[in-house]
């Protein structure tokens, strides 16, 4: 079982820190939302797992060996991102065939019937493809090079909405077809929140939160009703946030609720990613963390 | 260690640019000079011959590798993202160069003792047949150690173009420019300065002089040992080859 670890890992650039020591472990066959608010150095730790930039301190290993020029990890690792790293004069085809030639290995078959579904004209060149089908075309290799971990920072850049759901519904195909490890890095958390199955937060160069989504909804806590009773009965527990809509209060809590009696009066549901997301970012400024 | 994959992919695509280089050098030194000779009427006085006595064929292919060897980050760009190594991109680059130096230098010696010595009747179009032709009377011995020393000269060329290539990509694109100005001009300068000490005879015994004669293998006023330029082009080459691993290994993303 292949484990990507990300050991005690920070980068700065001259005075300003980026990534602060972090430790993060990606298991073998799960998908992973890496969220983070723009500027969060999301890409940043991605370039430093897939040795594309050093880190400052730290270490990236797979099953316990440095990606460090290091051919045989660093070719289980696909990074699609924003930046682009292909040759503009070459052609679509070209680069796939040189792709395949440096990884092994390509999934034709999946690759032609993405080719079609998303209709794209391999023979152009990569330098004259608009941004939606630059990021579509960098998705096909992801999904078709045999990785054991496909990493996607902000894939579906500049696609509309009919791609966006050709996207996830291929990805969730392919990795059902041939399980493998999946991090998506985003800040568009509504769209990918029921395809992870874990959500990772970094904000600020720091993990706040590292959970599996269904442990980090199950503890989410929208308490609702009039001020006085919401206030009273969430006295004590970890609120991140609330609303305001007249006599009405709502305060969001997060963690697990002790055997307090519930107010008649008070409702309580739990509340999305993307609700705990807002508050965490806007509230955390590394003080507080919910790792595993 | 994917060093045969990259090493495939860098040579198929550096190869045709040597046909390039060459179809360009064809136009330059006989086609162009043809076209303005017919334009200004002086065909009558054009000679093939005077054309390709004038042009160097070596010293074309040795700027083409220097230059070819300073561009390394696009290619770095496509690898890393490929998953490849710096250490099999170094090991893969030194390999096609000197494939490439292999192709390039067999080519210039082939026309030059079979094609331009004939036709001018000139042996002397390189360095080696210039200098050290005489130090060995035996032709084939000369044309093994002309092979061998063009290709040193032509690798340490590589060498060079790598190591400033490679120095220059760790710096943004704003401090590279400042570099390219910078260094010329302070480079002009301090050949300026020794060219002027030389002349008022300040410098002529001093230890650059005698540095200079020992590599090149001076023995008098007309005999030169190949071996010394050989042995120097090695040791040259040894070091360079070590700044380039170490440049390689300082390779990252840029962030501009």
């Amino acid at each position: 079982m292949s484990m990507l670890e990300v050991s005690h890992v920070s980068k700065s650039y001259g005075s300003k820190s980026v990534i602060a020591d972090v430790n993060l472990m990606f298991e073998e066959n799960k998908i992973y939302g890496l969220l983070g608010r723009n500027g969060a150095g999301k890409s940043s730790l991605l370039n430093i797992m897939t040795n594309r930039i050093f880190a400052s301190a730290g270490e990236v290993k797979i099953d316990s060996e440095s990606v460090a020029d290091n051919d045989s990890k660093l070719g289980l690792m696909y990074l699609m991102s924003e930046v682009d790293l292909y040759p503009n004069g070459s052609k679509l085809s070209q680069i796939v065939s040189d792709s395949e030639l440096m990884y092994g290995g390509f999934d034709h078959q999946l690759a032609d019937k993405l080719i079609e579904e998303f209709g794209i004209d391999m023979t152009q060149k990569f330098g004259k493809l608009s941004t939606g089908y630059n990021s579509i075309f960098k998705l096909i290799l992801a999904l078709c090079l045999p990785v054991k971990f496909v990493i996607l920072d902000e894939p579906v850049l500049g696609l509309d909405a009919n791609h966006r759901e050709i996207f996830y519904s291929e990805l969730l195909a392919s990795y059902s077809e041939n399980p493998r490890t999946f991090i998506l890095a985003t800040h568009l958390i509504e769209e990918i929140a029921t395809i992870i199955s874990d959500v990772i937060i970094l904000d600020q160069g720091r993990i706040i939160l590292n959970q599996p989504v269904e442990d980090v909804l199950a503890r989410t806590h929208s308490v609702v009703g009039p001020k006085n009773d919401v206030e009273s009965y969430t006295k004590g527990l970890n609120v991140v946030g609330h609303d305001n809509i007249g006599n009405i209060r709502a305060n969001y809590v997060y963690g697990d609720l002790d055997d307090r009696r519930l107010p008649d009066t008070v409702q309580l549901s739990n509340f999305d990613l993307q609700k705990l997301f807002v508050f965490l970012t806007n509230q955390y400024e590394g003080g507080k963390h919910h790792e595993n | 260690m994917k060093t045969r994959q990259v090493t495939k992919y860098l040579f198929k695509k550096q190869l045709p640019q040597i046909g390039v280089v060459y179809l360009t050098l064809i136009a330059l030194i006989i086609i162009l000079p043809f076209l303005l000779a017919a334009v200004s009427g002086t065909l009558s006085s054009f000679s093939i011959i005077d054309q390709l006595r004038g042009g160097s064929v070596s010293a074309v292919f040795g700027l083409y590798i220097f230059v070819v060897s300073t561009l390394s980050y696009e290619n770095f760009k496509f690898l890393i993202q490929n998953g490849i190594s710096r250490k099999t991109f170094f090991e893969a680059q030194l390999t096609v160069n000197g494939l490439l130096i292999l192709i390039g230098n067999t080519f210039n010696l082939l026309y030059g003792y079979l094609f331009l010595s004939p036709i001018t009747n000139n042996a002397s179009f390189n360095l080696f047949t210039r200098v050290y032709d005489s130090y060995f009377s035996n032709p084939i011995l000369n044309g093994v150690l002309n092979f061998v020393m063009s290709g040193l000269l032509l690798v340490v060329g590589a060498l060079l173009g790598m190591v400033i290539g490679n120095f220059l990509t760790l710096f943004s694109k704003v401090i590279q420019r400042l570099i390219l100005i910078i260094g010329p001009i302070s480079g002009g300068i301090v050949l300026l300065f020794i060219a002027r000490a030389m002349i008022d005879h300040r410098f002529q015994m001093s230890w650059v002089v005698n540095f200079a004669k020992l590599v090149l293998g001076y023995q008098g006023a007309t005999s030169y040992n190949p071996f010394a330029l050989i042995i120097s082009l090695l040791i040259f080459g040894v070091i360079l080859a070590g700044i380039t691993r170490f440049l390689f290994g300082r390779k990252q993303l840029k962030r501009d």
